[in-house]
């Protein structure tokens, strides 16, 4: 696994990164792990059978994935199409297991972000797709990622990206089209392929199909929003990590089709309770909290994570088709449209979360506050006075990725869902 | 993929021919007796009158209408046009005639109503030249060249200069009507004509062709020499800049300010927008309030066209939409592509 490359711009190759010793077995735990998130969730009654499809690629992704040199992604803020039109095929590492978290415990302090942590650990373990990426695009988007490229550089070449710290593209424009320039320049090195302008017109139409079809997906589930969970909805955004932008979007079009089919019978599983769902992402497999949520009779109906929604929804709208005019497409699309708490200014979260819980009459909001991710934690205090004003209530659940404290998690939800059900009657 | 923006194209073409051409096709079977023609008195110079040497000697031919609505209709159009002629040269003329006002009031009344109606709008669907332009900015996407990308401070900047050439020209055509300075009519009469692309750029399209150069004296000389510098600026300016020119255009000025309060509204509903800035990418006047604004619903501003890029650009249902006295007319929404 360990790589030594000459200095690359982004690092120097002066120092050494600590060593890291996979335990044996770890790659067959991972599995175990995932098949048995896996099973607490597939076995609902009703469940579509276009999701299997979504399982498959989200348990097998490498017989999914396109033909390609590939090229690791963390982070929702690295244009797949510039990949893409290098000739590479973007995978996205982020991850939420255990397993590869308790790898990257060699090295990195307890006190780390536990994604930063799990999805490192997946990286240097080998987890996954990591041992077949030949590079990784690592935007430095919180203190965490910030300093992991330095880490992982000795494992795998690194182009990090720098993430302005508005997302106001009147200031920012400039600086973020040229790291998106060096981009795709770093990647036309590894590949050997320029991101031209009719490959990347190419990968932009291409791509384009994503959100497409989750649209479709989103239209259809408008009339039956039970037909689907959260955790249903969160498996299509997983599979998309890695599988063929277009396999996917087929996939999912298969979905939007059955669960229109679905809604026309009458809702399924009609009675759960509609919340929406923000804060940090629920990276596969660590998705205690959807299961909790379903298990007491919950369903997450929308949601602001760069796991699920966020990763899917937004479109690259491209004016002007010469080259430059649609990197900056891109980079609108990848930078303006995000909702990360890495900005300075998060009005435009609390209206997306606002806006949701009206659209889709949530009977509340729930956070995701990872623990150790202050960005998220400290973005929490305000929504949640936000949504006090708005009369929408809000929960917020500060956990990190092991099963400990399913049950603390429980009995904090049911008691949420109680008083959601109590002011629904006052009323 | 962009539906308004289609439909778009096709008023502005069928605009430009109307306007163009209309005086071959409707000249004297259109606003007989409704609207009295304004007419130079004696000793005054009118476009008619000038010497045909002169830069703003137009063609004989009457117009279809005697109107003079907002966008760029123009005197010097082949065949006379559908309606006379834009704002600036209509109040130039009569400034510099000194007509009452009273004979002016009914066509100054329909300019301010239609201007109220529909704000910009005109701009952006109706002015020739303003289709011209979208002609030149195609033209530039065909070759897959990217734009020239303005700074807010220069749109600002363009808009003060735009003061810079009406106020002056009011000026002028005022002066000029006075006995002391009427011996100077016959080189400043319509100043601004002289020099607007307009004049130059209306009769190509037609059999006639205008006098594009005048070289008897100084003064002529300048104008002469001014139009052809305007006319370049003009061809580069929508070449690159997309609708950079039109914060220039006194006609858009005078337009401008029924842009604010007028019926027709660019809402945005503040909640559903995540400032992605896709409308803001897609504006071809390279206006950002609509990304940028957060808490107005209603966002007509003086620069906005309303040509509906952006409603068309915004990915989001119901984010972006035109309202008509508070009815919607057209709202955004998610265009697949597949």
């Amino acid at each position: 696994m360990r790589r030594s490359g000459p200095n690359d711009g982004d690092f120097s190759g002066r120092y050494r990164a600590p060593r890291v010793l996979v335990p044996p077995g770890v790659a067959e735990e991972e599995q175990k792990l995932q098949e048995s998130v896996l099973r607490s969730f597939g076995s609902r009654a009703g469940r579509p059978a276009g999701l299997e499809r979504f399982e498959q690629m989200v348990l097998r992704p490498s017989d999914f994935v396109g033909d390609g040199p590939l090229v690791g992604t963390f982070c929702n803020f690295v244009p797949e199409e510039i990949v893409e039109a290098a000739g590479a095929v973007p995978v996205r590492l982020c991850t939420g297991s255990i397993v590869a978290q308790s790898i990257a415990e060699q090295v990195l302090p307890r006190d780390a972000c536990p994604v930063a942590r799990a999805s490192f650990g997946a990286v240097v373990g080998g987890l996954g797709m990591a041992p077949h990426v030949k590079a990784l695009v690592l935007p430095a988007a919180c203190d965490a990622k910030r300093r992991l490229g330095e880490l992982l550089r000795d494992h795998v070449p690194v182009i990090a990206l720098s993430i302005p710290g508005r997302s106001d593209h009147r200031t920012e424009l400039g600086y973020w089209l040229s790291e998106l320039g060096r981009l795709a320049q770093k990647l036309a090195e590894i590949t050997g392929r320029t991101p031209t302008r009719a490959r990347l017109r190419d990968a932009i139409m291409r791509r384009r199909a994503v959100q497409d079809a989750f649209r479709e997906l989103e239209r259809a589930r408008r009339d039956s929003p039970h037909v689907l969970t959260g955790s249903d909805l969160a498996m299509v955004a997983a599979a998309s990590f890695h599988a063929d932008p277009l396999r996917w979007a087929d996939a999912c079009g298969q979905l939007a089709a059955e669960v229109r089919e679905a809604g026309r019978d009458g809702p399924l599983t009609d009675g759960a309770i509609p919340l929406v769902m923000t804060g940090a992402p629920l990276l596969w497999p660590a998705w205690k909290l959807y299961r909790v949520i379903e298990e007491v009779g919950a369903s997450v109906v929308a949601d602001t994570l760069c796991s699920a929604t966020q990763r899917l929804y937004d479109p690259v709208q491209v004016d002007d088709w010469s080259r430059s005019g649609m990197m900056r497409a891109l980079a609108l699309r990848y930078f303006s449209a995000s909702l990360c708490p890495c900005f300075v200014d998060s009005t435009a979260h609390a209206d997306r979360v606002i806006e949701l819980a009206r659209e889709w009459q949530a009977a509340g909001v729930v956070a995701h506050n990872l623990r150790l991710c202050q960005l998220f934690q400290i973005q929490s205090a305000r929504l949640r006075h936000i949504l006090r004003d708005e009369g929408i209530p809000f929960l917020a659940i500060d956990t990190e990725l092991g099963p400990e404290d399913v049950e603390q998690i429980r009995v904090r939800v049911e008691a949420f869902l109680e008083m959601v059900k109590e002011q629904g009657r006052t009323q | 993929m962009r539906p308004i923006g289609t439909v778009r194209w096709v008023v502005q073409i069928l605009a430009f021919c109307l306007i163009i051409y209309g005086g071959y096709v409707f000249r004297g079977s259109l606003g007989k007796g409704i609207l009295r023609p304004l007419e130079a008195p004696d000793g005054s110079y009118s476009t008619t009158r000038l010497p045909r040497s002169s830069i703003a000697w137009a063609p004989g031919d009457k117009p279809a209408m005697d109107f003079y609505p907002p966008g760029g209709a123009c005197r010097f159009n082949p065949g006379g046009g559908l309606f006379k002629a834009c704002i600036i040269h209509m109040v130039s003329e009569n400034l510099t005639w000194q007509t009452p006002l009273k004979y002016l009031t009914v066509y100054l009344f329909l300019f301010v109503l239609l201007a109220f109606l529909v704000g910009r709008a005109w701009c952006g669907w109706v002015c020739p030249l303003g289709t011209m332009g979208d002609l030149l900015n195609a033209l530039r996407r065909r070759f897959y060249v990217d734009r020239v990308n303005f700074s807010q401070g220069f749109r600002k900047t363009l808009r003060i200069c735009s003061y810079a050439i009406l106020l002056p020209t009011l000026a002028v055509s005022a002066a000029i009507g006075t006995p002391t300075f009427s011996p100077y009519q016959c080189y400043l009469f319509l100043p601004y004509c002289q020099i607007c692309p307009g004049r130059l750029l209306c009769p190509l399209f037609g059999g006639r062709s205008s006098t594009v150069a005048d070289f008897t004296n100084g003064v002529t000389s300048f104008f002469t020499i001014a139009s052809w510098i305007v006319l370049g600026l003009f061809v580069a300016a929508f070449f690159l800049g997309r609708r950079i020119w039109c914060h220039l255009c006194p006609i858009g000025l005078v337009t401008s300010w029924f842009n604010r309060g007028c019926p027709t509204e660019l809402r945005k509903d503040p909640l559903k927008c995540n400032q992605c800035a896709a409308c803001s990418d897609a504006c071809p006047m390279g206006l950002d309030h609509v990304a940028r604004e957060k808490e107005a619903t209603v966002l007509n501003d003086a620069g906005c066209i309303l040509c509906l890029r952006c409603v068309d650009a915004c990915p989001r249902e119901d984010c972006l939409s035109l309202t008509f006295a508070g009815k919607r007319l057209l709202r955004s929404k998610y265009e697949a592509t597949h």
